[in-house]
C-alpha cells in the first residue's frame, strides 16, 4: 500500500487576515476554546470532504480537534498554525482508512454484496453521497486522497499534490488510477451507474457528438 | 473530470460546506469535553521511569483482576414472577408487562438487558457513570438518563417509546443510530422501520414505572401537568422563525435528519395547515419532504410559497426545486413548466445553467428538438465546459 509522504511546504493556502481575523467567543472562553475558534472551520471542512457520511464522522472530528488544540503550542510560527492543522487533519484520516483496510482485510465484512436502490423516492443526494463514499472506500488509500479532493473539492492538479505531499507527476497518476478504478465501480452500482448515464445518453440521441 | 463531471458537479452540491448545525454540536461536545478535562491541558511530560513503575503495576494489577472475576450480576426477569418493578441500587428501575422475560446483567459500570418478548419499560436515572443498552433481537437501545419503554413480539416487530431524555436505537438495516427523544415512538420488523412524534402531554402509564407526577413535573419543566389528552402539537410554533420558538420538525430539519423531521411533520397534523406557515417555514418543509421521501407534500409546500410569498428569496429557489420534484415524480410536463418559470422569472439566478441543462434533457426527451438545440446553444454560450456540455454538443451538432 503507497503511502502518502508528508508534505513538507505548508499545505494549506491561506489569506493574510486568516492568522488574525476576529473570533466571536464567549466571554468565559478557555484559552482552548480560542484555538479552538481558530482550528475548527479547517477540520470542519477536512473532515466534511472526507467523512460527511461516515458514522464515525463526529468522533474523528472530535479526536482531530482535541489533538490540534492540545499541539497548537508546539506549532513555531503562529501564522502557520492552519496549515499545520490542515496536516494533521489529513494525516489522521489518511491513518483511519489505512487503518479499515487492514481491519476489512483481516474481516469477512470485505465479503458484503450487492447494495439494492433506497427504496426513498428523494434521498437522492444523500444516497449519492454515501454510495460514491463506498466506493471511494474501495481505491487506495493514496489514491483516495487525491481523487476525493478532485471529485468533491474541484481541487486543482497543484492543489492535490500539495495536500497529498507528493510531486505533481506523482498525483496526477494517483489521479489518473483512481479515476480508472471509480469508473469501474461506479459501472457496478445501480444507482450511480444510472445517474450517471442519464446526460449523457438522452432518449434516441447519439451519446457523443 | 469530463464524463464524471456532472456527477461530481452533483456531489459537490449535495455534500455541501459543512451543516452549521453540525459544527455547533461539535463546538459543543467540545468544549464539554475541555472543561471537564481543563486541569489535564497540557500534558505534562512523565519521567520514564514513572512510565515503567506504571506498566509494572499495570501487569500487577491486571493479572490479579484476571484472577478475581469481576462482580456481574445476572438474572432472568419473567413478568409473571415479578411482584412489582425491579429496582437497581441507583434509583433506576426496570418494569415488565404481562408477557415480558428477558435476562438483566448488571456490572459496576454496564446495565443490559435482552428483551426475549413482551414490553418492557426503563426509568433510568441519569447522571450515574453506567451505560445502559437493552437489545430486542438485532435491535439496540442505548440510553443515559431517561424513561421509555421496548417492545420486541412476533415476526420481530420493534417498538421503542419515549417519555423522558434521548436514547439512541441501532438496528439492523442502518449504519447510524437513530436519536429518539420524548414523544418519539419507534416501529420497526425487519426492513421497515417509521419513527412518529407524539406530543410531549405527561408520560403514560408505563408497567412497573416508578416516577412520580411530581418528577414527572419537575422533568417537564411545568409545575401544571399538561392536559392527558392534548390537541395535536400546536401549529403556530412552526410559524415561528425565532430560534427559541423553532418547532421540532424544524429542529430535526436543521439537523439533517430529514425523515424524522418529516414524520413529525405528518404526527403533528402540521400538513393541514400549510397556509398558516411563513416563507421559511415554508421552504424548510418542502425541504423535509423532498429530502425525507414526500415529493407530494414538497411539491404542495412549494407551490403554496410561490403563489404566497412570490418575491420571498425562498420562492425564487423554490421554483427550481419544485421543477425538480416534478421531474422526480415523473411528471415531465410540470417540470418543463416550473423550469421554464424559473428561468422567465429569475433569469440571472444561481440555479438559472442548471436549469438549462434539465431543460435540454426534458426536451430533448420529448422529442422537441427544436428547442433543445436552442437550449443548448444559450448553454454553451455561457459555460462551455459544464456539467451538460456533452449532452449540449450532441445537440447542436448535426445528425448524419
Amino acid at each position: 500500500m503507497p503511502r502518502v509522504r508528508q508534505p513538507v511546504d505548508p499545505a494549506w493556502k491561506q489569506s493574510a487576515s486568516d492568522s488574525t481575523r476576529l473570533l466571536l467567543v464567549p466571554n468565559e472562553a478557555t484559552p482552548s476554546e480560542l484555538t479552538y475558534e481558530r482550528v475548527a472551520p479547517v477540520v470542519s471542512k477536512m473532515v466534511w470532504l472526507y467523512l460527511a457520511t461516515d458514522p464515525e464522522r463526529d468522533d474523528v472530528a472530535q479526536d482531530i480537534l482535541v489533538a490540534v488544540v492540545r499541539g497548537a503550542a508546539s506549532v513555531r510560527e503562529p501564522s502557520q498554525l492552519e496549515a499545520w492543522v490542515a496536516k494533521v487533519a489529513f494525516n489522521t484520516i489518511c491513518n483511519l482508512f489505512r487503518r479499515r483496510k487492514l481491519v476489512r482485510w483481516l474481516s469477512l465484512e470485505a465479503l458484503s454484496g450487492y447494495e439494492p436502490p433506497a427504496p426513498n423516492i428523494d434521498f437522492e443526494g444523500r444516497e449519492l453521497v454515501a454510495r460514491t463514499q463506498r466506493i471511494l472506500e474501495c481505491l487506495p488509500v493514496a489514491e483516495r486522497m487525491a481523487f476525493t479532493l478532485q471529485l468533491l473539492e474541484n481541487a486543482s492538479l497543484e492543489e492535490i499534490a500539495r495536500r497529498c505531499g507528493c510531486s505533481d507527476r506523482t498525483a496526477r497518476r494517483r489521479l489518473k488510477a483512481a479515476r480508472e478504478r471509480f469508473m469501474r465501480l461506479v459501472k457496478r452500482d445501480p444507482v450511480l451507474a444510472r445517474r450517471f448515464a442519464e446526460p449523457l445518453a438522452p432518449e434516441g440521441r447519439p451519446s457523443d457528438g | 473530470m469530463d464524463e464524471l463531471e456532472p456527477l461530481a458537479a452533483e456531489l459537490r452540491e449535495e455534500l455541501g460546506k459543512p451543516p452549521e448545525a453540525w459544527q455547533q454540536a461539535q463546538r459543543a461536545r467540545f468544549r464539554q469535553g475541555v472543561r471537564a478535562r481543563e486541569g489535564h491541558f497540557p500534558r505534562r511530560r512523565v519521567a520514564p521511569w514513572v512510565i515503567a513503575a506504571s506498566s509494572v503495576l499495570a501487569v500487577v494489577l491486571s493479572v490479579v483482576a484476571f484472577h478475581r472475576p469481576a462482580t456481574v450480576d445476572e438474572r432472568w426477569l419473567v413478568a409473571e414472577e415479578l411482584k412489582g418493578p425491579v429496582r437497581l441500587d441507583d434509583g433506576s428501575s426496570i418494569g415488565l408487562e404481562p408477557g415480558g422475560r428477558g435476562r438483566l446483567v448488571t456490572e459496576a459500570a454496564a446495565v443490559r438487558f435482552d428483551l426475549q418478548q413482551g414490553r418492557a419499560s426503563f426509568d433510568v436515572v441519569p447522571g450515574r457513570r453506567r451505560a445502559w443498552t437493552i437489545r430486542a433481537g438485532k435491535n439496540e437501545v442505548r440510553v443515559v438518563g431517561t424513561r421509555f419503554s421496548v417492545f420486541f413480539g412476533a415476526g420481530e416487530a420493534f417498538e421503542v417509546a419515549v417519555e423522558r431524555g434521548v436514547v439512541a436505537v441501532r438496528v439492523p438495516d442502518r449504519n447510524a443510530s437513530v436519536e429518539l427523544t420524548a414523544g418519539d415512538h419507534l416501529q420497526g420488523s425487519p426492513g421497515q422501520l417509521e419513527v412518529t412524534h407524539v406530543p410531549a402531554r405527561g408520560p403514560a402509564p408505563v408497567a412497573g414505572s416508578a416516577s412520580t407526577s411530581e418528577q414527572q413535573a419537575e422533568e417537564s419543566g411545568s409545575a401544571v401537568p399538561a392536559p392527558p389528552e392534548g390537541p395535536a402539537p400546536s401549529v403556530p410554533s412552526a410559524t415561528a422563525e425565532s430560534p427559541a420558538l423553532r418547532a421540532d420538525w424544524q429542529l430535526r430539519y436543521a439537523e439533517g435528519k430529514y425523515a424524522e423531521s418529516l414524520a413529525l411533520v405528518r404526527a403533528s397534523g402540521l400538513a393541514k395547515h400549510l397556509g398558516e406557515l411563513s416563507p421559511g417555514a415554508l421552504a424548510e418543509l418542502a425541504d423535509a419532504a423532498r429530502l425525507g421521501g414526500d415529493p407530494e407534500l414538497a411539491v404542495r409546500a412549494l407551490t403554496l410559497l410561490i403563489q404566497r410569498f412570490p418575491s420571498a428569496p425562498a420562492a425564487r429557489d423554490g421554483r427550481f426545486l419544485l421543477g425538480r420534484v416534478h421531474a422526480l415524480r415523473g411528471d415531465d410536463a410540470a417540470a418543463v413548466e416550473a423550469f421554464e418559470r424559473y428561468v422567465r422569472n429569475v433569469p440571472s439566478g444561481r440555479y438559472v445553467n442548471e436549469t438549462r441543462g434539465r431543460l435540454m434533457e426534458l426536451y430533448s426527451k420529448r422529442g422537441d428538438a427544436e428547442r433543445a438545440r436552442s437550449l443548448a446553444r444559450q448553454y454553451l454560450d455561457v459555460t462551455p465546459n459544464g456539467p451538460y456540455q456533452r449532452l449540449a454538443r450532441s445537440l447542436v451538432t448535426p445528425e448524419r
